[in-house]
Order: structure tokens, then sequence, then C-alpha cells
């Protein structure tokens, strides 16, 4: 079955570095991502590996970086980079045609205003409205976020609400304007499990219902299985695999693919301890020549992986792998 | 809000009440009889023992304190040894000038304190960051006498724009009073507003690295938008805590500035009345003073209750 959905926006060869003094650190590299109407896409990795980052960068949220590449948009009025724009247009995608929401809910409010003056705000920033309407918006935003009473709800502040609550919150804020993308950065981290399941729940019936497209940043691959169509793992600043999520969780090629799958604990496999990655993620200051996961690769040769940095090649329609033995691992089965 | 004023206020009582006997007791424990300063040296002994009995010194401290308070509590705080004024009404004269002059220098202090800070603040490490940060080490550096000094040659000798000293009642010339106290405030001022900067800075710094602040941006909110309703609301509450605690150590800038500049204010009236061994005027000046810090930490607590929503529930 062939995806006819258009291209909603696309990140091309999107780099991202931080340089303080005379040393640059290449946080995301030559990133190439896209994302279709109505397609929920994950990007999944480890803390450090430049997911935070590359969706920061969608959103111009990153002052002190140097960002490369293209982001190209296409909506009603054409395709056009995001990165192009001036600081006055790029606002009116902030919160208009791209929401985000972050991983903190109990910090990402402003302590200081009643959360109805909150998502009124991001009504009223993008739109014509009067103060009477932005409230009436601000209530069926809460409801439709799953808020029970949400006129009452207005006039309350963050501290008086519970971290999912608060989730909730940020969720209507971002959809206020029925954004065409949502950008969520690890929506479900800081939560409890019964919690994220229903914030889980909710994202997806929302995207369903609104038809948007959502980038779904994440650690956790037991999220992704639930909520994404498409994944891109990234390591170190680049996407070391991607493609569908059935491809991916049953067919991982990449060792640092299943090494990350291998970490999740399974009830059906018993094994002494838990399974860890050893080592941890290069520092994007000093990057190795080769590749960027020789240092942790158990499968790690001399000289293939560690001379040549190993180019994305594509496997079969869509699925493709940054790893310089991937014709070897590919045709070992995955378990 | 009410509540917590009422309790505020009770509170206050004891601090009054701790502060009035330790003001007492180094009046007494100080050296030099009171009768003495108001005779002269050669007064005959049977002269000085009338005034001891007027003013009650021959009574045990105890009773003498008990009932310097009982008195106090009712509004009359004593006459004032040296010239038999009563305490209250001199200090009714002398208080206006400090209140002006407290005022007018934190009013300046917050006018260009703030707006530097928040400045420094948003182009923090840049060369802006750096001269406000020079500015405000230097202006706190700086004894307030010799600021004094300084702008006195500057606007007075070599501009000849301002008098050097003296002072009108605001109700009397107001255009004259202001002339007078230009340059106290300046003085008094130039501190806080290094403090008021260096504290505004360092509570924005923090605030627009908080997470409320990217979601502002992220909703798409201007950047002027973001520093002055999202931060600067987030960091008033550390700016007013900075202003309220230094109000207190104001007065000791004060007493200083108002000999400097010949401003006939309640700093320069304790220091007189200690010189002059004028105990009974300085005790009341020293409970003004303390009663006028109750009040700016009362009004600071309600300024928070105000500002913050999670202490009002």
């Amino acid at each position: 079955m062939t995806d006819t959905r258009p291209v909603l926006a696309e990140l091309q060869d999107v780099s991202v570095s931080f340089t303080k003094g005379n040393v640059t650190a290449h946080v995301v590299d030559s990133i190439n991502l896209s994302i279709k109407e109505g397609e929920t896409v994950a990007l999944i990795g480890e803390s450090g590996s430049g997911k935070s980052v590359t969706s920061l960068a969608i959103m111009h949220l990153l002052p002190r970086a140097k960002i490369d590449g293209k982001i190209m948009w296409h909506g009603k009025e054409g395709a056009r980079n995001l990165l192009a724009l001036s600081t006055r247009e790029m606002r009116s995608f902030r919160g208009g045609s791209i929401g985000m929401i972050f991983q903190e809910p109990m910090t990402s409010l402003n302590p200081l205003f009643k959360i109805g003056d909150q998502i009124a705000e991001a009504a009223r920033l993008h739109r014509p409205v009067s103060r009477q309407e932005a409230r009436q918006i601000a209530e069926d935003s809460l409801r439709l976020v799953g808020i029970p009473e949400p006129r009452g709800r207005l006039n309350t502040y963050p501290f008086e609400m519970s971290g999912g609550m608060r989730q909730r919150v940020m969720i209507a804020m971002s959809l206020v304007c029925r954004p065409a993308l949502l950008i969520a950065d690890e929506p479900t981290t800081a939560l409890d499990v019964t919690i994220q399941a229903q914030i889980l729940e909710l994202l997806r019936r929302l995207q369903e219902e609104l038809g948007m497209s959502m980038l779904f940043i994440t650690h956790d691959f037991g999220v992704v299985a639930e909520i994404a169509e498409r994944i891109a793992v990234m390591y170190a600043g680049q996407i070391v695999e991607q493609g569908a999520t059935q491809q991916i969780l049953e067919n991982p090629v990449h060792p640092y693919t299943r090494a990350l799958l291998n970490a999740i604990p399974r009830l059906d496999k018993r094994s002494a301890r838990l399974a860890s990655i050893e080592g941890v993620v290069p520092d994007p200051r000093a990057l190795p020549p080769g590749c960027r996961f020789a240092t942790r690769c158990q499968f790690a040769v001399p000289d293939l992986c560690t001379s040549q940095p190993p180019p994305l090649s594509e496997l079969q329609d869509g699925h493709a792998v940054r790893c310089a033995r991937w014709p070897e691992f590919a045709r070992v089965e995955y378990a | 809000m009410l509540k917590m004023l009422i309790l505020r206020i009770i509170q206050s009582i004891p601090v009054l009440v701790i502060v009035g006997a330790v003001v007492f007791s180094i009046a007494v424990a100080l050296p030099g009889d009171p009768s003495l300063i108001i005779l002269g040296e050669n007064a005959p002994e049977v002269e000085r023992q009338r005034i001891r009995l007027e003013l009650g010194l021959d009574r045990p401290v105890l009773v003498q304190f008990g009932d310097w308070m009982f008195k106090a509590v009712q509004g009359d705080i004593g006459k004032s040894y040296k010239t038999g004024e009563p305490v209250v009404s001199v200090l009714a004269a002398r208080i206006p000038v400090t209140l002006q002059l407290a005022f007018l220098s934190m009013l300046f202090a917050v006018v260009v304190g703030v707006p530097l800070g928040m400045i420094a603040a948003i182009k923090r490490n840049s060369w802006v960051d750096a001269v406000v940060s020079v500015l405000s080490v230097s202006a706190l550096a700086m004894p307030f006498f010799w600021v004094g000094i300084l702008l006195i040659m500057l606007f007075t000798l070599k501009l000849r724009l301002l008098p050097p000293f003296g002072y009108v009642p605001f109700s009397e010339d107001p255009v004259q009073n202001l002339r007078f106290m230009i340059m106290p405030v300046l003085t008094l001022g130039s501190a806080y507003v290094a403090l008021v900067a260096r504290q505004t800075r360092a509570a924005m710094v923090q605030v627009l690295s908080s997470d409320y602040i990217r979601t502002a941006r992220a909703k798409g909110a201007s950047e002027l938008r973001v520093v002055t309703v999202h931060g600067f609301r987030n960091a008033l509450v550390a700016i007013v805590t900075v202003i309220g605690l230094q109000f207190a150590g104001m007065m000791g800038g004060a007493v200083v500035t108002e000999t400097v500049f010949q401003l006939p204010g309640l700093g320069r009236m304790i220091t007189n009345a200690i010189f002059d061994r004028d105990y009974g005027l300085m005790q009341g000046g020293v409970l003004v003073v303390v009663l006028g810090v109750i009040i700016v930490n009362l009004l600071t607590d309600m300024a928070y209750w105000l500002l913050d929503p999670r202490i009002q529930r």
C-alpha cells in the first residue's frame, strides 16, 4: 500500500550547532525527515541524541544556535522554508500552524496566571477575537482535552492542578488554533504510568479528530508502538535508522536500535538483569570520525566502522539504516 | 488578606516592645548624665537633683521603662531633654523630610535599576551586560558621603545649577524643595540603583530560562511580551523582596546623606540627639525608624500576596 498523503513538513539536511568560544558542538547533523498530513512520526533516542533540539529548531526556539539546511512547510499558501522566515512570520507559525507541548507539565505553565488566561492568550495572539470569545475558545479547548467542568477550571492556577491535568491544559493551549502539526516533546515522560496511558490515548484521539500531523519525541519504544506510524531513531545527532513502525519493531537492523529495544524490560523473557547499553553518547564537541555508535557497538570492526562515517542506506521501501555492516545484520533475524 | 494583615500587626507588637527595651537600655547604659547636658557642666547639685526628679530619672530603671512604654502606647513618647519640646512634635517635623528622601531615592533606584537589570538579563554576557555590571559594582563601592561631595562639586561648583545644601518643605515651595532634593536623592539612590539592577538581572536571568517562558514563545508571543508579561511578573517577587529589605538599610544611608546635605531629617536628628545625650529624643527617633521598617515589611508581604496567587490560597 502506497501512502498518497501529501507531505506537510520536510526537514532537509538540517544541522544544528552551538558555538561557545572556539568550540563548536554539532548537536544535530544533516537530518532528513518528512511528515505527511495526518501522520504521526516518532523521533526516538537517548538523552543527548539531539531529538529535542531538532524539534526546537523547527520552532526557531534555539536563540543561540546556528541552524543550517531547510525546513520546508507545505501549507495552504504553498511551500515555504521555515528557516528563511522573519521573526514576525515565524511567530505566526508558533502556536498557529505548529503547536508544541513539552516534557515538564509542572513547570511549563506560567505559575502566576490563571489557566483560562493562558489558553485565551494563545487564541488572541493569532486570531482577532474579543476577550469574551477567547474565553469561550479556552473553555471549548479544555472540554476538548477532557477536563471536567471546563468553565470553572478557567479560573484555576496551575499549582492547583496535578501533572496530568497540567499536561492536558498544555495540550488544550497548543491546539487552540488547530495547528496542522503538533510537536510533542516527551509529553508523557514526567507522568505516572496510568496518566501516561491517558495522555497518549488523548493525543491519539485528538490527532484523529483534528486530522493533524504529529511529531512525537520520546526515548520510550513502548510509547512509540502505541502512537507512531513511522519511527526515526536518532543517535548523536544523526538518524541511524528509520522506517514504518512495524518495520522497525519487527526487523530492526541497526545495532543501536536493537540495543534500545533490548533495553525494554520484558516479562516474557526472563533474564538475570536488565539489559543496558554500555558507555555514553559521544561528546558533540568531539565526535568520532567513523560511525558515531562504534565506541559502544559490540559489532564494530576496526577501519570499516571507525574510519568512514557510514551513509544512510535504504533496505526496502522507506526502511533506511546508517550502518556499514547492515547487509549482514539485515539477514540475521532479530529476536 | 485582612486576616493575614491583622496577624502580622499582632506579630509586630512584641518586636516593638523588644526594640523599645533595647533602645531604653542603651540610653540608660550610656555614660553621661542628662541633667548636666540640660543645665551645663557647672550646675549646682540641687538644680541637677530637681531636673532628675522632673525627668523621673531617680526611679528604678524598670519603673522608668514601664512608664515610658505605657505613655508611648498612648502616643506620648516624652519630651526632648534639651529643648523640652514634645518628641512627637519634633518627629512630626522631621519625618516628612526623611520620608521624601527615602521615597524619591527608592523611586529613582527602581525607575533606573529595573530597566537596567532587565536589559542586562536579556543581553546577558554581551557588552551591555558588562557595562551594567561594572557600573553597579562601582556604584555599590562608593561611600555615600563621597558621592555627595562629588555631586556638590559637579552641580554646585562647576555647573552652578543646584544649591549645595538646605531645605524647604515641599508644601511651601515645591520647585525649590525638589532642587534641594536632587543631589541627596542621587547620592542615596545610586547605590540602590545598583542593588536593584543586580537583583533584577539575577531574577530575570533565572526566570527567562524557565520552561514557561519557552511555552510563551512556543505559543507565538512576541519577545517583548514574553519578557514584560511572562518574565517580569515572575521576577517581580524577587525584586520587591530586595526593595523591602533594602529599605531598612536605607536609614543608615539617610543619616550620612542628611548630614552631608544638611537636611533636617530623622537621621540627622537621631545623630544629634546621641551627641547631645538627648535620650528622650533619641528613643523616639529610633522607635519611629523601627516602626517604619515594620510597616515596610508589612507592605512587602502585602505585595507578595498581590503578586503571587500561590500565597493567596
